[in-house]
């Protein structure tokens, strides 16, 4: 038995996989859809032979998808640079909240009587580290359940590769100078004194790579999301 | 015979800013009306209408609306703006020259010497 609405339906999700199409525009076309079925079976077509006609009539959903690509993707890229303004505020909160804990760290543990620049500088980085996994997770949190921005997890995957690359390179960076400082070991450019001005120094370090590589990660994932990405609906 | 496609979309935003001209519409009446016009000659693919619809509204030529018809089906009324129709009498200015110029040279008939 042929069910109208249930096939129905299913082409709605068919064209709901692609990023082009907002819920709205599919709203409108099932609206025409449904229209022209009514209208082909005032000339006594059955449900099956109107829903055919009317679906062919509408056209391809891979080539629907991609008209709407070229009128959507101006709009979509205005959306994607208000949450990756929206992913920077966040990271400023959590740099905000990892700082305060790790304030907190430095006072409890010289209350404690743990002292020395090294222990200090260790409970620095430790913060920084927490930055990054808070605000990875907090992010991820935000776009997968409260934005529900379509085919985020498809975005993520591509990512990936490419993040893991930056990041272990980041890391890399990063903990040379750290252990550096730890170990006595002068960093080019600089004759540090004493130890005080060797742990300032490899913050000072740290935070330079940070403005240079989070720019960089910012711009990639900018040119990675103004890509058209119509083609995930499947042609029927 | 059929209209290239190349043609039907170049003649798709004075259609639809004419069609809207004559008062509000939605987009299943509009591609009715366009095959009525053009006795079945103009076939447009019906989907192909709405990303059309909606970059003229992008460019704030035209409005929409979701509004309930009087048979209770939903739908989605578009309305031309004060731009639109100044756009309108640009692409008819347009669309003249070019007829024109096209007539000027049929009706000379061909040049063989």
């Amino acid at each position: 038995m042929f069910d109208l609405n249930e096939k129905i339906s299913t082409w709605r999700s068919n064209l709901a996989q692609s990023q082009a199409l907002g819920s709205s525009d599919i709203d409108e076309l099932e609206s025409h859809l449904r229209e022209e079925i009514e209208s082909l079976k005032c000339i006594k077509l059955s449900d099956e032979e109107a829903f055919l006609i009317a679906t062919y009539r509408l056209g391809d959903t891979a080539r629907l998808s991609d008209e709407y690509a070229k009128i959507n993707l101006g709009k979509r890229f205005r959306q994607n640079v208000s949450w990756m303004i929206t992913g920077i505020l966040t990271y400023l909160l959590a740099a905000h909240f990892a700082t305060a804990i790790s304030k907190g760290c430095v006072l409890l543990a010289a209350n404690s009587g743990i002292t020395g620049y090294r222990s200090l500088g260790f409970i620095g980085f430790g913060s920084q580290i927490l930055t990054l996994i808070t605000t990875f997770f907090l992010g991820y949190f935000i776009c997968r359940s409260i934005l529900q921005i379509p085919g985020f997890r498809k975005q993520i995957k591509e990512l990936t590769t490419r993040m893991l690359l930056l990041t272990v390179l980041l890391v890399f960076l990063i903990m040379t100078v750290v252990f550096r400082a730890a170990f006595h070991i002068p960093v080019p450019g600089f004759r540090p004194m004493n130890i005080q001005q060797n742990v300032t120094q490899a913050l000072t370090y740290t935070k330079f790579l940070w403005s240079i590589f989070l720019p960089v990660i910012l711009v990639m994932l900018l040119i990675n999301l103004r890509k058209p990405n119509s083609h995930g609906v499947k042609s029927q | 015979m059929a209209i290239s496609k190349d043609l039907v979309a170049a003649s798709a935003t004075p259609l639809v800013l004419s069609i809207l001209s004559e008062g509000e519409n939605y987009g299943y009446a509009i591609i009715k009306r366009v095959h009525k016009l053009s006795g079945g000659q103009m076939q447009w693919t019906d989907g192909m209408l709405y990303p059309v619809l909606h970059r003229l509204e992008e460019q704030t030529l035209i409005q929409s609306k979701w509004r309930e018809s009087k048979t209770g089906r939903k739908r989605k009324y578009y309305k031309i703006k004060k731009e639109g129709t100044k756009a309108l009498k640009e692409q008819k200015n347009q669309w003249k020259v070019v007829y024109s110029t096209l007539r000027q040279l049929w009706e000379s008939g061909p040049c063989l010497t």
